[in-house]
């Protein structure tokens, strides 16, 4: 009985799943020739985004340590985190400041589904998916040129600190998203604020930087969780130990951010309305 | 007094939980917000009067302006700002049976919006306890979202650069509609509510009334069997409004689903609905008919006279305006009843015609907002 539920459930999900690719899917195929257009401009844009770091590590040999590939492949991990993300996140699901701000949540409200599921399900598979490609594409080439050899259980350890990552960003834009329950309009954009600083500044190697400004940036602003650190375990120069962390800090910032992103949403269902919520919503 | 003795009289009783649709149990909301602080001056300005300090401190204020130190808003009042608590439902009770159609009015900034919020989810009260076909719209909100259906004016459930068609189908598997049921609905609001010719057309392209009418189907793809509707009419055509109207009390009455509305166009109410509750200030004043609501503000009723052209002198009746020998009156039958009325008629002078005719519901409506001002 429990196990019929459960299959059910994962049938449905992917039922979900299923509908999102599809409307995504007819939204491509209605007009091909542009979505082309858009879809190349992407995979140029996020391409070039990453190039100044990667032409100084080309110019330099390497920075801070790593040479040349080992650069691209952070660059490369950092860009598929990312990429998932917004392919994931197409309906605002990765800034959910964004879906209070703008009042919504009262679509969901009305929806007969789990807000997760909700927030999980509006994926963009065809036209969202440009920075994931072109990050799977970087990360090839990286591999191929690096002279490590990998061990096989490599893929999964890869697979696994990828996860680890995205539960990272997402975490902290819950966390800071859980202020638009108390001001929607001020912080309306301060999930895209955030998860994008955060993108901006993780694709600097932080390898040989002074240790007041990696730990900051491994602790209270955790852009190198986002690729930098990741790159460390999986290149194999960290010690055993601190393989951990990653996990360990997922595993917190995702606890306090359920914490305070609930706490939040009881504000919201009990004194939020769009008229007299200090700030109100935009629309 | 006046609101208490209104509900109090019309309200009706249920019996069992079953054949309830909604039961609001004394449910109160109150919310903060901002606002800036008045200063004397200005409550003064609002109401008219000024005291002779008052009068000194604005005449300063005068001279200020003209050179230019004080700009038309007050500087201080910048940093004069105060948190107010605001009750948008004082202590509301009021149930809907099952297969009703009720109204729910209230002049602007009553609580309907609120109301509407509350009982689809959207908003906790502060105090008191709401249930919607049985269940709680907090605790329960995944099931009864599955048997209700909820259209609010300002918003729509169409996703804008798709086909109709394509919203449609994204909410048969998003609400797990059987095949069976999504295909005799679709059919069914496809008829009824004319859509055809747009169910392949982009939702951003459709008029007002093509986008509330496939908000309106979309609604019912489901099967649900309580609607919340707020301002459904609002912004329709003549046509689109007619067919609006229609269609809800065809599904009323031959589905059987029940449907609380609210609107601002009390003649669209009065044509759906056979109940109204009516809301001012956050407070409940009135439940009961239409008929009723006329009774309170004195059974209005109005008649025009045609005559040779004099106009005829009617003791008790009051001229609302006259032209060519044809002149309209208005009179309250519970001071003047009807016997006494056509007595005065048939003894007036030069009278050719008379049509006598209930005063609309509109102006019994506007009469009681000024009353609760």
């Amino acid at each position: 009985m429990r196990e019929r539920k459960v299959i059910n459930g994962v049938k449905r999900y992917f039922e979900l799943l299923g509908i999102y690719a599809k409307m995504d899917l007819a939204s491509l195929m209605r007009d091909r020739a542009f979505m082309a257009i858009v879809i190349t401009a992407d995979i140029v844009s996020n391409i070039s985004s990453i190039s100044g770091i990667f032409l100084l590590a080309w110019k330099f040999g390497g920075i801070g340590g790593m040479d040349r590939f080992e650069v691209l492949f952070m660059l490369a991990y950092g860009n598929i985190v990312m990429g998932f993300l917004n392919m994931m996140g197409g309906c605002n699901a990765l800034f959910p400041s964004r879906i209070i701000g703008r009042g919504q949540w009262e679509h969901m409200f009305i929806m007969p589904l789990p807000y997760a599921v909700q927030l999980t399900v509006g994926i963009f598979p065809f036209t969202g998916s440009s920075s994931l490609l072109s990050g799977i594409g970087m990360l090839w080439a990286a591999v191929h040129h690096m002279e490590t050899v990998l061990p096989w259980w490599w893929p999964g350890m890869l697979l696994f600190q990828l996860f680890i990552s995205m539960v990272i960003v997402v975490a902290a834009s819950y966390l800071f998203s859980s202020l638009a329950f108390y001001a929607p309009v001020q912080c309306e954009e301060i999930s895209s604020t955030v998860i994008y600083s955060m993108d901006h500044t993780r694709n600097f190697p932080l390898s040989g930087m002074p240790l007041y400004i990696r730990y900051p940036l491994l602790t209270i602003f955790p852009a190198g969780l986002m690729a930098w650190f990741p790159t460390m375990i999986l290149l194999g120069k960290t010690t055993t130990w601190v393989n951990f962390y990653p996990a360990v800090f997922a595993l917190l910032i995702s606890f306090v951010s359920a914490y305070f992103f609930r706490k939040g949403f009881g504000y919201y269902v009990k004194k939020g309305i769009n008229r007299y919520v200090s700030g109100g919503h935009r629309s | 007094m006046f609101q208490a003795d209104i509900v109090r009289e019309d309200a009706p009783s249920f019996q069992g939980e079953g054949q309830l649709a909604i039961k609001v149990d004394s449910v109160s909301k109150s919310f903060t917000r901002w606002q800036r602080k008045e200063d004397a001056s200005e409550k003064a300005d609002r109401s008219g009067k000024k005291s002779a300090v008052e009068e000194e401190s604005s005449s300063e204020k005068k001279a200020l302006r003209k050179k230019g130190i004080l700009g038309k808003v007050e500087f201080k009042s910048i940093f004069r700002q105060e948190k107010k608590t605001l009750t948008a439902l004082d202590n509301v009770s009021f149930q809907v049976r099952r297969g009703e159609f009720v109204a729910y009015a209230g002049p602007n900034g009553a609580g309907k919006s609120t109301t509407m919020k509350l009982l689809s989810g959207m908003l906790q009260p502060t105090t008191g306890a709401i249930s919607v076909l049985g269940m709680s719209p907090e605790k329960d909100r995944i099931a009864l979202m599955k048997k209700l259906g909820v259209l609010f004016e300002n918003r729509t459930e169409l996703w804008w650069d798709h086909p109709v068609i394509q919203s449609f189908e994204w909410k048969k598997v998003v609400w797990d509609i059987p095949d069976a049921v999504y295909r005799r609905n679709l059919d069914m609001v496809t008829e009824l509510l004319d859509i055809g010719e747009i169910r392949n057309t982009f939702a951003r392209e459709l008029s007002l009334g093509q986008r509330m009418r496939a908000d309106l189907a979309m609604m019912l793809l489901h099967s649900p069997e309580l609607i919340l509707l707020d301002e459904p009419t609002l912004g329709l055509d003549v046509v689109a409004k007619r067919q609006m109207i229609e269609f809800l009390k065809r599904i009323n009455r031959e589905e059987g689903v029940t449907i609380l509305v609210t609107s601002h166009d009390m003649d669209d109410l009065e044509e759906m609905a056979q109940r109204i509750l009516m809301i001012s200030g956050g407070k409940l004043v009135y439940d009961g008919s239409f008929d009723g609501l006329r009774e309170i503000t004195g059974n209005l009723t109005h008649f025009t006279v045609t005559t040779d052209g004099g106009q005829p002198e009617l003791e008790g009746c009051k001229l609302l305006g006259g032209k060519n020998g044809v002149f309209e009156f208005e009179v309250d039958l519970s001071c003047c009843p009807m016997k006494g009325l056509l007595k005065r008629l048939s003894q007036a002078d030069g009278i050719m015609d008379v049509e006598i005719w209930k005063a609309p519901i509109e102006q019994v409506i506007a009469q009681l907002y000024r009353e609760w001002r």
